[in-house]
């Protein structure tokens, strides 16, 4: 085709178009994340920060033993918050995409809208219902199901679990639409009409072509809920500590950068090793899919 | 659709299953879910009319008490000018970068073009924390003073993708005939741009407008680590939520919520956004 082939003219264009993004996302985005990795490096001394070359910070990291465990604890925290969120989520969508058509445009735009209104508020709402005379114990306690509130609600790793799965259960929530929208339901017939029933046509029809979704869905609930760090500030606790809080602090209160920079990029490698892991995973059960 | 009855099917199992899909399971499961994304917001909108200054149950008394304390704070008001600048600027600014990268991309055939597509849509799937201090990092280094100005150009960085995924979406979807039968009948690039191209991704452009712009309304994280001694509307709440005075904060967020869900159903109807996204 004429309009493909490279001309001084298509060249101009294609930079005209290209460049400014580019350059915006090489200033504002590679470039800092490589100071935040030579900041990693570098020393705090006093109230300031000493441009010598160092690997203190990574080594503080690696053996202090409350890094690696807030570390495990987001890894716990991530993935319970990804699987709560991927099981709320799925057969939301199953519903919406064969239940519930007739209300299904007002649903999305429902959901939708959770997700970009006010996160803050959200988070605080939770507080009012795990709390001591919060909503949920002022139903049991109405109920007559407990004699006393009960408080460990609130300020543990569970109230972490909850506010983050329900913080981002849209974003599991949308992959997850999204394939079964692409689901081709020509397929779901013809096994029917094969002779499988509503549970085999699940198993072995819906539940493999929307896998993908799934696990798309799981890895962004895990990569947000796990570097999220302010629902562990507020209601954290010491069981629901997470490593973003701890390197939130880093960068403000204790203004240790270096050390904060140092946390940051082994939480990163973490996070990384974990998607290599289920990219790998999704890549097996592909398989598996493929062959029964 | 054959059936074919037999002994097996009238076994428990069998009864059980006939039970099950029965039952409407996941019409039940459905509204649960939507019910618990709402929740919180359900509680917020609860406590913003209740006449209490903490958010404890039980409820004590209708009252529009915060709405009108709202209107008096002057913090309010300024911190609301400052956000509705801040995701103005982004809203624009990411809006031409992004579909300028979205066209470069689905309409030119060249080397290292799946890379630069990876790179673009990369800062949507680093946490905003990362991101943050990242840039808090950056603007020290270069001695750039933090202001509502770094925050707006930390913005940019998370919509650019957002802006980008949507059109390329789109664009993958358009028939481009169209717009080479224009140019064939005698329009220029412009007006085979403007007349054909442009109607076909308006509702693209109109729907990610609106999420980009109050997505940047609501941003704390990467805000919270770039904006120095200034302050936006969540900068703001969070301020106040440190301090326990909660109800105001709950009045915000409602007219927030109010706000956002008008536009999306205005956008909804005036104009045809489909889901498109990944």
């Amino acid at each position: 085709m004429n309009r493909t082939r490279p001309t001084s003219r298509t060249d101009a264009k294609l930079l005209f178009q290209l460049a400014p993004s580019t350059l915006y996302l090489l200033v504002f985005f590679a470039i800092p994340g490589f100071v935040l990795l030579l900041y990693s490096f570098w020393q705090k001394k006093g109230f300031s920060i000493e441009r010598v070359f160092t690997l203190k910070n990574y080594l503080t990291v690696l053996t202090t033993d409350l890094y690696i465990r807030v570390t495990l604890n987001s890894l716990i925290i991530g993935l319970s918050a990804a699987l709560l969120a991927v099981i709320i989520s799925y057969p939301l969508a199953y519903g919406l995409r064969f239940k519930l058509r007739r209300y299904q445009s007002t649903l999305l735009l429902l959901i939708f809208v959770s997700v970009v209104g006010s996160y803050l508020a959200r988070i605080y709402a939770w507080k009012s219902i795990l709390g001591q005379k919060g909503l949920i114990n002022q139903i049991l306690l109405y109920a007559g199901l407990v004699q006393e509130p009960l408080s460990f609600l609130l300020f543990n790793r569970f109230a972490v679990i909850i506010t983050l799965t329900n913080l981002f259960v849209p974003f599991a929530f949308l992959p997850i639409f999204s394939a079964f929208q692409n689901l081709n339901f020509d397929v779901v017939q013809a096994a029917r009409d094969l002779g499988a029933g509503p549970f085999q046509v699940f198993y072995r029809i819906t539940l493999p072509l929307t896998l993908p979704g799934v696990l798309a869905g799981f890895m962004y609930t895990f990569i947000f809920a796990t570097s999220d760090f302010v629902v562990t500030s507020l209601m954290g606790g010491v069981s629901g500590l997470m490593v973003s809080k701890v390197i939130a602090d880093q960068f403000g209160i204790a203004f240790n950068w270096p050390l904060g920079s140092a946390l940051a990029f082994v939480f990163i490698l973490t996070l990384a090793s974990g998607y290599l892991f289920l990219v790998g995973l999704s890549r097996w059960l592909n398989i598996r899919g493929a062959g029964a | 659709m054959m059936t074919f009855p037999s002994k097996r099917k009238a076994s428990i199992s069998g009864n059980l299953k006939r039970l099950l899909s029965g039952l409407p399971l996941i019409e039940a499961l459905c509204i649960l879910a939507i019910l618990f994304i709402y929740l919180p917001i359900l509680v917020l909108i609860t406590f913003s009319f209740n006449d209490a200054s903490i958010g404890i149950f039980p409820l004590q008394g209708f009252t529009l008490k915060w709405y009108l304390a709202l209107v008096t704070d002057t913090r309010f008001l300024e911190t609301t000018r400052n956000s509705l600048y801040v995701a103005a600027v982004t809203t624009v600014v990411s809006c031409v970068l992004g579909i300028a990268a979205a066209f470069g991309i689905a309409y030119h055939k060249f080397r290292l073009k799946k890379i630069l597509a990876r790179f673009y849509i990369s800062p949507f799937f680093l946490p905003g924390q990362l991101l943050g201090i990242a840039l808090l990092s950056f603007f020290a280094f270069l001695q750039i003073r933090l202001s509502l100005f770094t925050v707006m150009l930390s913005h940019i960085v998370i919509s650019i993708p957002f802006f980008y995924l949507i059109l390329s979406a789109r664009l993958q979807g358009i028939d481009r005939s169209i717009e080479e039968a224009a140019r064939d009948l005698g329009a220029n690039n412009f007006q085979a741009f403007w007349r054909i191209t442009l109607p076909m991704i308006r509702p693209s452009i109109v729907g990610s407008a609106i999420i980009v712009f109050a997505t940047s309304m609501d941003n704390f994280i990467v805000s919270f680590f770039t904006i120095g001694a200034d302050s936006t509307l969540p900068i703001l709440i969070w301020s106040m939520l440190r301090r326990g005075v909660s109800p105001s904060v709950n009045a915000v967020s409602t007219i927030l919520l109010v706000v956002t869900f008008t536009a999306a159903v205005a956008v909804n109807r005036f104009v045809d956004v489909k889901l498109q996204l990944v």
